[in-house]
């Protein structure tokens, strides 16, 4: 491509971003920053701790007001794992080239020190989903990140097999646990344990379980992701 | 048991469980698509005396995420899970490596396509939109060849700034009026649009047209259904386009209830009919020819949908049923041919018609269908079609124009299609018929069974013409729409 | 139009405006795979600013914080949630086609390969 159409391709692309830019700006104009412009909102403010018992009312939307979502990004992540799978799994050319570096004394050290922790954290974050921030979703990275370090560690030890069973197990159980749901109360994914006390780690009905589940799957997910991509 | 939940929670849960267990995926598929199969044919019954509305969760509208049976998604949600067990079946023995992850991926596909017809949440949409998409991002690198992975790619890269526009139409939405549920969305809206609106539907029309394929967006099609394995490319031509299209067509005339964007619609749906059919005309690969004959189809049906008549969105229905059933039997054909002689190229195809007699005459119905020729369905639709152009008030003239491409264009149709007809049935038959026994017998059933459908709805029309007008009713009437869910 | 007040607004359409141009212009595969997670950077941060009320506080009942009526909106946190963990999907997968691409053709550049031209 000569110099002339080059600047007209470039320029062109960034006369589009702009313009794109622009029309956004201008339609976003009705939305003021800092309005409180809540229609149901409001409702899940107030009712989120009285009929789901959670206090963190983020998560009484995403698992209980809009459970059906999260089982939606669920099977999402599962099929980004698959799809890679998939992708990954021809045997024709070997994309995998063995490690040209090896790790030092202190990551290997420390990967078996901090693994633990790391491990700790995410379920902690997971099980803490309905009184602080956090939830099913962060821990899973959490809990990747630390598969992640074994990987850079180069410990090995990582059951693939396992971590499918775990994963496809996960997702199983959390849609038995909606169509308890439906069974006990006649709503898919309806909170049928007690509501327990607002605050405590016994509460929220089968909002942590349901977290748990999540923060196990996308540990598991993200952990194979990882593996598959470094071509074991 | 007739509830729509069954059909989305049986297609996620067999998909699991497929990869679980590890083994008997084959029958796993086989069963949730019967299933499917059955339960749609139910919610349909039930569908056409009074829509199905389920909220989920317990909470009321609109504090819930719903499902919302209407005629229109009972009949699509019937088509998806029609098509889906057919190519389950072919993929039996078509499909012999990887068979965990593709069944997986193909009840995750189905399971995008019904969710996004049931939605009646937008966000919900969403998220089976994306369902649909990324498994059809990887059945289309099914194959791991070299061009597999680029059209994914390609497609992929197209799908996600699509899915883009889509969330910042969602934001604006949600910034305007603070909830998610479509009905109540379109209870706030009125005339005339704010800018912001007008935005927020282009941004919707542009992302869920990717996968509609309409013009500009369609870059991605001619190279992805041809890299994708034969069922899969049944499936995606059959099902993913016109899933994209009702969310199109559900948005501007049921949501945003807004005819005004007849013209723009219409000027890219002709644009995107007389491009795909006359690139069709010039492929000397099967299914590429396929793909671009698919653009065209459904550059025909949009422009049809665009008129915005009951008339109008009834003959473009039998369309779309039309063209689902026909492509179907072309790709799975297809598919049987390419198991035999490993040649996708026409000029290989000498003679195929005369060794598989079966399938050669479930191709031949599948080509008349789709030109529109009689007895198969397809001749009700384009007949529907010209009717209800000629009876559009206000706009003749482009109704007569219109008509008058039709017409070319369907003899640019049969030109191309039957010239792959003569090849088939050519006398010196170049065309090696390989393997035989249970395999082809497997495959050859869901080729018949739908060309016997084409065949049989044909000679009886009435019950589909019944139900595509049942669902044009339902995709017109905003106000009918707010009241039922919202009360 | 008072910028400051839409300096969240600007900045999320920045990125989308600046992975769009990326997408589009650039030739490298993995430039247009980062261009997409601008994109959905951005994205993610419009939803956010959205839902944020002035002088409210973070949606969780704690000892110290009970008054629902002073807090921000919780849906679009929970969108945020759930279209992260969706574009991450997309974005692994994209990044495994670019693995088997680079695989086949030796090279990241668009122009090189055949059947990524537009």
């Amino acid at each position: 491509m000569n110099r002339f159409n080059k600047i007209f391709a470039y320029s062109s692309v960034f006369l589009i971003s702009l313009c794109l830019l622009v029309v956004f700006l201008l339609a976003f104009r009705a939305i003021p920053f800092g309005a409180d412009t809540m229609d149901v909102g409001h409702f899940y403010l107030e009712d989120a701790a009285k009929s789901t018992g959670s206090a963190n009312i983020v998560t009484a939307v995403v698992l209980g007001f809009r459970g059906f979502d999260t089982l939606g990004e669920v099977m999402v992540l599962f099929l980004g794992a698959v799809g890679l799978g998939l992708v990954l799994s021809s045997q024709k050319d070997s994309t995998h080239s063995p490690a040209k570096t090896f790790p030092s004394l202190i990551l290997k050290t420390m990967a078996d020190l901090v693994f633990p922790f790391i491990v700790l954290f995410g379920i902690y974050i997971f099980m803490h989903g309905h009184i602080s921030p956090g939830g099913g979703f962060p821990a899973g990275a959490v809990l990747a990140s630390g598969y992640l370090l074994l990987f850079l560690s180069q410990r090995g030890g990582y059951h693939i097999r396992l971590a499918q069973r775990v994963e496809t197990g996960s997702g199983l159980v959390f849609v038995i646990v909606g169509l308890a749901g439906l069974y006990f109360s006649g709503f898919f994914l309806h909170n049928f344990l007690p509501v327990g006390r607002l605050g405590s780690l016994y509460s929220a009905g089968i909002i942590p379980v349901l977290y748990s589940l999540i923060g196990i799957k996308v540990g598991a997910e993200l952990g194979g992701i990882i593996y598959r991509l470094f071509g074991e | 048991m007739v509830n729509p939940l069954y059909i989305l929670v049986s297609l996620v849960f067999f998909a699991l469980l497929i990869l679980f267990v590890q083994r008997f995926s084959k029958y796993f598929a086989l069963l949730a698509t019967a299933f499917n199969f059955y339960l749609s044919i139910n919610i349909l019954i039930a569908a056409l005396k009074k829509p199905l509305l389920v909220n989920l969760g317990g909470w009321k509208v609109p504090f819930c995420i719903s499902l919302f049976a209407s005629p229109l998604s009972a009949a699509l949600v019937l088509l998806v899970s029609l098509v889906g067990f057919c190519a389950v079946v072919f993929s039996f023995s078509y499909i012999e490596e990887e068979r965990n992850r593709y069944y997986a991926l193909l009840l995750l596909l189905l399971a995008g396509s019904s969710g996004v017809v049931l939605a009646a949440d937008i966000f919900n949409m969403f998220v089976f939109f994306e369902i649909l998409c990324i498994s059809s991002y990887a059945l289309v690198a099914y194959q791991r060849k070299a061009d597999s992975f680029e059209a994914a790619f390609k497609y992929l890269v197209q799908g996600s700034v699509g899915s883009s526009f889509i969330l910042i139409a969602i934001a604006i939405i949600y910034g305007l009026f603070g909830t998610l549920n479509l009905a109540h969305i379109a209870r706030h809206i009125s005339f005339p649009l704010t800018f912001s609106l007008k935005v927020a539907l282009a941004l919707l029309v542009a992302g869920f047209g990717v996968e509609a394929a309409i013009f500009p967006f369609n870059f991605w099609l001619p190279d992805a259904h041809p890299a994708a394995p034969s069922p899969v490319s049944a499936v995606l031509s059959g099902l993913a386009i016109k899933v994209g299209l009702y969310a199109v067509l559900r948005l501007i005339f049921t949501i945003f209830g807004y005819p005004g964007v007849f013209l723009p619609l219409l000027f890219l749906a002709l644009f995107t009919f007389v491009v795909g059919e006359f690139a069709a005309l010039a492929q000397g690969n099967l299914k590429r020819m396929l793909a671009y004959s698919s653009m065209g189809q459904i550059g025909l049906i949009a422009a049809v949908m665009s008129f915005g008549s009951v008339y109008t969105f009834t003959a473009g229905f039998l369309q779309i049923f039309n063209h689902a059933l026909a492509k179907s039997v072309l790709f799975l054909a297809s598919g049987v041919f390419f198991y035999q002689g490993h040649s996708l190229e026409i000029s290989d195809l000498k003679g195929a018609g005369r060794k598989n007699v079966l399938v050669g005459a479930a191709f031949a119905a599948g080509i008349f269908s789709l030109v529109g020729l009689p007895p198969f369905l397809g001749f009700f639709s384009k007949l529907a079609i010209l009717v209800s152009l000629f009876r559009t008030q206000g706009t003749l003239v482009l109704a007569y124009i219109f008509i008058f491409l039709i017409v070319i264009l369907t003899a640019v149709e049969a030109a191309y299609f039957l010239r792959v007809l003569g090849v088939l049935y050519q006398k010196p038959a170049v065309f090696s018929a390989a393997s035989g026994g249970k395999k082809m017998a497997l495959m050859q059933i869901p080729v018949v069974f739908l060309g016997l459908l084409l065949l049989g709805l044909g000679l009886f029309p009435q019950i589909v013409q019944k139900i595509a007008y049942f669902a044009a009713s339902s995709l017109l009437n905003k106000a009918a729409y707010i009241k039922f869910i919202l009360g | 139009m008072d910028l400051v007040r839409s300096l969240y607004y600007l900045g999320a359409f920045l990125l989308i405006g600046i992975g769009f141009y990326a997408v589009l212009g650039k030739k490298n595969l993995i430039k247009v795979i980062m261009g997409l997670s601008l994109i959905d950077n951005g994205i993610n941060l419009l939803f956010i600013a959205i839902g944020y009320v002035r002088h409210h506080t973070a949606p969780i009942i704690t000892s110290q914080i009970s008054d629902t009526s002073l807090m921000v909106d919780p849906v679009p946190q929970a969108l945020v949630l759930t279209a992260i963990v969706i574009e991450l999907s997309v974005l692994a997968l994209a990044l495994a086609l670019a693995v088997k691409v680079f695989a086949v053709h030796k090279t990241l550049n668009l122009n090189k390969i055949k059947g990524l031209k537009w």
